[in-house]
């Protein structure tokens, strides 16, 4: 019997110890690829700020190759190329990538990301966080273009009124329009939505600053919609406040 | 900057000379080898700095002169020589696929440094503390990578600049002869010039900071 309890508590512990294992993602740094000696895989292009015509100067890019584990579990982070914009934004990535990284043999799905080091408290990207953009299926001797408009962060926060009268095929929601991102459009936009179960009436809609934002609100109230538009322009770290009702 | 840790440095060297020129007191010889370890940024292997200095242990060779000014203070001068080789461990994997060869030459530095220091005696000799300021000049390591796509290669990018130190040590005198330990810090901070894949130039302040621990030889006069 003592010796189940223990054969049991020797095959936890090592169930444990793998998943451990398993769950911990394997971090290089490929200095070769650094300074890559050849079919160079190039990412180039300009940040810039505001409404996209402010370049981003000083600004570290890095780029990382990664491919994900089973289910979240072990996978691999390799940094690849890093590289930082001058005075007028413009920055060029050159990597090589490995056999390993070409996604040509075993059904391997690794992909390339390229992250900004930024604070993002004060930035705005349009997947969140530091990530900028991420790309499959590269090959060598290849020149990519990325520019990217980050702007700084501004707040509109959301006062939603006479939420109770909101049916359950209703729609209320507010999205805020501005230029972000790669295409430096408004496809990054955010909005928030409620409901008669919403839990909040105030939401803080993070926008970019020194540029117009269009806040629009959309009811849909027994299948008749209607929209509204106002228009905003703050200063970095600027909050404004809207009530709207439904 | 150059100009001016030149005419530093004459000035320092002058000053041991002269010293020697007006006082009748003793003389001394030493050569010393130490262990050069990197410490700080000159360690740095960090891969978002565009080059990383990937410095190991290396050694430090010095030979130097004191001459006494009184029973317990001297001043002189030392010229060193360190050499610290680049760490291919920290820079690749052993069996990197994509490595068909590698070599490398060490960072290195010469220096030329006055020193003023203080002698604690005791019965069969002495501790002492010493204090340096002179000139670097230095050079960075190379790096030559050859692989299936193409070759890194990395040239020794060169500078000069301000170099001090402290140090701290004992010495057993053998009638004329004397032996010792000596442990201390050395520092300078030039700054390099180099070209990137981009074909332009990035200018950019290296700390070489050193600890070392060491023997010497001295001969007194």
């Amino acid at each position: 019997m003592a010796c189940c309890q223990m054969k049991s508590k020797l095959s936890y512990s090592l169930l444990l110890l793998l998943i451990v294992l398993c769950g911990c993602k394997q971090h290089e740094e490929d200095f070769i690829s650094k300074y890559c000696p050849g079919s160079c895989t190039v990412i180039k292009g300009q940040l810039t700020t505001d409404d996209g015509t402010t370049p981003l100067p000083g600004v570290q890019l890095l780029a990382q190759w990664r491919l994900d584990g089973t289910l979240g579990f072990g996978g691999t982070v390799r940094k690849k190329a890093v590289a930082t914009t001058d005075a007028n934004g413009n920055y060029e990535l050159r990597l090589l990538l490995r056999d390993d990284e070409l996604n040509n043999d075993l059904g391997r799905r690794g992909y390339l990301i390229v992250d900004a080091t930024i604070n993002t408290s004060q930035f705005l990207t349009c997947y969140g966080d530091t990530y900028l953009q991420h790309y499959f299926n590269l090959s060598r001797d290849t020149t990519i273009t990325l520019d990217y408009t980050l702007p700084q962060k501004a707040f509109i926060e959301v006062e939603a009124n006479n939420l109770q009268a909101i049916g359950s095929n209703d729609i209320f929601l507010s999205q805020a329009f501005f230029k972000s991102g790669e295409k430096g459009d408004d496809s990054c936009s955010q909005g928030i939505s409620w409901s008669n179960q919403s839990n909040t009436q105030t939401s803080t809609i993070p926008v970019a600053a020194n540029q117009t934002v269009v806040l629009r609100t959309t009811r849909r109230d027994n299948q008749v919609e209607s929209v509204s538009e106002q228009t905003f322009r703050l200063l970095p770290g600027q909050r404004t406040s809207v009530q709207i009702a439904f | 900057m150059r100009k001016f840790i030149l005419c530093l440095t004459f000035f320092c060297l002058c000053t041991a000379a002269f010293a020697q020129d007006t006082l009748r007191h003793t003389s001394r010889f030493s050569i010393s080898y130490s262990s050069s370890i990197p410490v700080g940024d000159f360690r740095s292997t960090t891969y978002e700095t565009d080059y990383p200095p990937f410095a190991t242990d290396g050694g430090l060779l010095q030979l130097s002169y004191a001459y006494g000014l009184k029973y317990n203070l001297y001043a002189g001068a030392t010229l060193g020589w360190r050499r610290n080789p680049f760490s291919f461990e920290s820079f690749l994997e052993n069996d990197d696929e994509l490595v068909l060869s590698k070599k490398s030459k060490p960072w290195q530095s010469l220096l030329a440094m006055a020193d003023v220091q203080y002698l604690l005696h005791a019965r069969d000799g002495f501790a002492y503390i010493k204090g340096y300021l002179g000139a670097s000049f230095n050079s960075t390591n190379t790096l030559h990578i050859v692989t299936p796509y193409g070759t890194i290669n990395h040239t020794a990018a060169k500078a000069t600049a301000l170099a001090y130190g402290v140090s701290a040590g004992a010495q057993i005198n053998i009638r004329n002869f004397g032996i010792g330990l000596d442990t201390g810090i050395l520092s300078t901070r030039p700054t390099f010039e180099r070209i990137t894949a981009q074909g332009t130039s990035v200018k950019y302040k290296q700390p070489i900071t050193t600890l070392q621990f060491g023997l010497f030889a001295a001969y007194t006069l």
